[in-house]
């Protein structure tokens, strides 16, 4: 019997898996993602000089979740983009943003931690597209302390609540009270909601439930674990649970709602109940559905088609085929482009040798009412004590393969928001 | 009470694709001793390789799928004969956590290679269905079932009729006996990693459309497989069936109860602690 040394085996073995995997890798490498937008040459941003800002970084802070079925970097990606395009285009009058990023994973001393870094280490003037489970509720006294008036996008209720933040979305509670407003025009008997059983889960199904209450229409709140391992259970229980004439609202992120939506089509359920969904504006989601769904989902946005043909629109995709070719253009990078720009259009007010963390949030708080056709009304901060200025949303459909446009809808004020003494301070500020 | 049957149907389909890769498992298991818990890693990885083939490359859809399962057999051979006899003379135990660094390189290597955006992979079949009597069963679910019935027998007659299976089974007895006896260790050890590896890649693709195409969702559907091939003790092939059909319908039919469905993903842990209580139990009347 020949006897192979163990070396032989060893030689063996790496002429097999590393070529198979090399190769595997290589061919996955060569994945796109997102549209095959062309790449343009310049960007103009901020101050539009097309040159390179040399001077002393503005350092700005951002929080961030990414954990197993939860991964908001997207937005931070796409608020990174747009800082690099104002880098190139002269900064914040001469001198670069150097936006840093932490990533955290929902433990709340973890996300405490990395905010106190941001603020003590590096130092930063003002936080900038945070998007976390958490950091609104675990930081929300110590942005106070510090005086940071942050530009987020929105998760938990205190994001929506206090003098600290304003939101660029409006978020999964309003959001969800928005798809429970179209459900109820389409004239459903009974609306369930299901979202992701993370923190804040609870308080963004409340928003539909209340308003299905105040309607009279019955409804009923699920909580889903992510990551989902059970889509076709999950698809079944819910028309089950929606009944016939029900409807659905589905709360998931792009890689959940995927499975979620391949499920109800497997199951040929499309057309069992109404079916919409909240922060579901994601290129991967609508080209993951085939025709049958056309018609047959109501998607809520916060933001206009990332394929819209207006000049800010435009300005968006050109923004991130430059700067951030590998993140998605959905929703989600909308939030943090639009963080990014407003925040840079107001540190272009300030004295470029005197910006202070002082300066720069005072500088939030007085940004005029600032407009982009991506949003329904302008966005602001103002000094009221909460702050929800996209208070608006659009109900969008799906067709072969993308979204279909929709009107903006006033969410409905409730007992449980504030949304009635917000549209109060707008007036004052002379919107609406 | 909601109508169970389309449940039933879930699961029985759920099950059958744990079945495949459990019986892998136990395959492996009996010709190595490795209980390889990267098995899910290499299922996610051969369905995420499938998208970009079909997505990316262009490849026809079923030379794709054939090339993913090739894959899987040679990224798991890759592995055995790395690892395997360096490995050979250690507990299970010790093999089975080796197994994790593949797990952990190939879920690295999936988070780098395939970033961020969602992914979706839908078999053929799938468009495949028939309505019986309000029960809506698609070609995948059905696949996926009939697949786990063939491929246990398939395997069990191969062990018990063939001289690879054969050795295989001796293997699994004294791997140094059966060497000396002049059995080929390494070929025959080279041959299981290798089916059980496309297994794997069979298991993944067809999770990929029942589940979702998601890495780490599927690397940890290994848990049900090992759950299974635990019930059948990690050598019976038809305990394993048994085991992964069970498996798949118990956790399907608790999903519209609304007081248990939020924890029905611990009803492979239930399976396994419960398999390893009786085994215990055996051996101590044994003795």
């Amino acid at each position: 019997m020949k006897r192979i040394s163990r070396r032989g085996a060893v030689r063996r073995a790496a002429a097999i898996a590393v070529p198979a995997f090399l190769v595997s890798a290589v061919l996955a490498g060569c994945t796109t993602t997102g549209d095959d937008a062309s790449v343009p040459d310049s960007v103009a941003c901020g101050l539009a000089t097309g040159e390179k800002a040399s001077g002393e970084p503005i350092n700005i802070g951002g929080v961030v979740v990414n954990q197993p079925g939860v991964d908001f970097t997207d937005i931070t990606d796409a608020a990174k983009a747009y800082f690099e395009c104002v880098n190139d285009n002269g900064g914040i009058n001469g001198r670069p943003v150097n936006y840093i990023i932490k990533e955290e994973q929902s433990d709340p001393q973890q996300v405490a931690a990395v905010a106190t870094q941001l603020l003590e280490d590096d130092d930063v003037v003002a936080m900038v597209g945070n998007a976390s489970l958490l950091d609104c509720t675990v930081n929300d006294g110590l942005y106070a302390d510090a005086g940071i008036k942050a530009i987020v996008a929105g998760v938990p209720t205190e994001c929506f609540n206090s003098p600290s933040f304003a939101p660029m979305n409006f978020g999964p509670y309003f959001a969800s009270i928005a798809a429970a407003q179209a459900l109820a025009e389409r004239g459903v008997d009974k609306i369930v909601v299901v979202t992701a059983d993370t923190p804040g889960a609870e308080f963004a199904n409340s928003g539909a439930t209340d308003y299905a209450d105040k309607e009279g229409i019955p409804s009923e709140s699920l909580l889903e674990t992510v990551p989902i391992s059970d889509a076709s259970g999950l698809a079944l229980r819910l028309v089950d649970a929606a009944g016939p004439n029900g409807g659905v609202e589905l709360n998931f992120s792009p890689p959940e709602l995927i499975k979620v939506f391949s499920a109800i089509a497997q199951q040929g359920l499309i057309d069992a109940v109404e079916w919409s969904c909240v922060s579901c504006i994601d290129d991967s989601i609508v080209e993951s559905l085939d025709p049958a769904w056309n018609g047959k989902l109501i998607a809520i946005s916060e933001f206009g088609l990332v394929t819209a043909t207006n000049e800010d629109t435009q300005l968006f995709r050109d923004v991130m085929a430059k700067y951030s070719a590998g993140t998605p253009v959905g929703n989600f990078a909308q939030m943090g482009f639009l963080a990014a720009k407003f925040a840079t259009a107001a540190m272009l007010a300030l004295d470029p040798a005197d910006i202070t963390r002082e300066g720069v949030n005072q500088a939030i708080i007085d940004l005029e009412p600032a407009s982009d056709a991506m949003l329904c009304g302008p966005f602001y901060y103002g000094e009221g004590d909460v702050h929800v200025p996209n208070n608006f949303a659009r109900t969008l459909g799906v067709a072969d393969g993308a979204y279909t446009d929709g009107s903006c809808i006033a969410i409905a004020a409730l007992s449980s928001n504030k949304l009635d003494e917000i549209r109060e301070n707008e007036k004052a500020l002379g919107i609406g | 009470m909601p109508n169970l049957a389309p449940y039933l149907v879930l699961g029985l389909a759920l099950g059958g694709t744990f079945a495949v890769s459990a019986v892998g498992m136990v395959v492996l298991f009996k010709a190595t001793g490795v209980l390889n818990l990267a098995y899910g890693a290499i299922g996610a990885f051969s369905g995420l390789l499938a998208y970009t083939l079909i997505n990316v490359v262009h490849l026809p859809r079923p030379l794709a799928y054939l090339a993913v399962v090739v894959a899987a057999g040679a990224l798991s051979l890759g592995y055995g004969m790395l690892m395997g006899p360096p490995l050979a003379g250690r507990e299970p135990l010790v093999k089975a956590i080796g197994t994790l660094a593949l797990l952990l390189i190939l879920l690295g290597s999936m988070a780098a290679i395939w970033p961020g955006r969602a992914y979706n992979l839908t078999l053929e079949t799938t468009s495949w269905s028939v309505n019986l009597g309000g029960v809506y069963i698609n070609g995948t679910q059905l696949l996926a079932f009939v697949l786990g019935v063939v491929v246990t027998a398939g395997a069990s007659v191969y062990l018990q009729r063939t001289r690879v299976g054969t050795a295989m089974r001796a293997l699994s007895g004294e791997r140094q006996i059966t060497a000396m006896l002049g059995v080929p260790v390494l070929r025959i050890e080279a041959i299981a990693w290798s089916v059980s590896g496309m297994l794997a890649g069979v298991s993944g693709l067809l999770l990929s459309n029942l589940v979702g195409l998601d890495a780490v969702t599927l690397t940890f559907l290994v848990i049900p497989s090992l759950a299974a091939a635990l019930v059948g003790r990690v050598s019976s092939l038809w305990l394993t069936l048994a085991g992964a059909l069970g498996i798949g319908i118990v956790q399907s039919l608790i999903t519209p109860v609304a007081a248990v469905s939020q924890y029905r993903a611990l009803t492979p842990f239930l399976f396994a602690i419960v398999a390893l209580l009786l085994v215990s139990r055996r051996r101590s009347l044994g003795r």
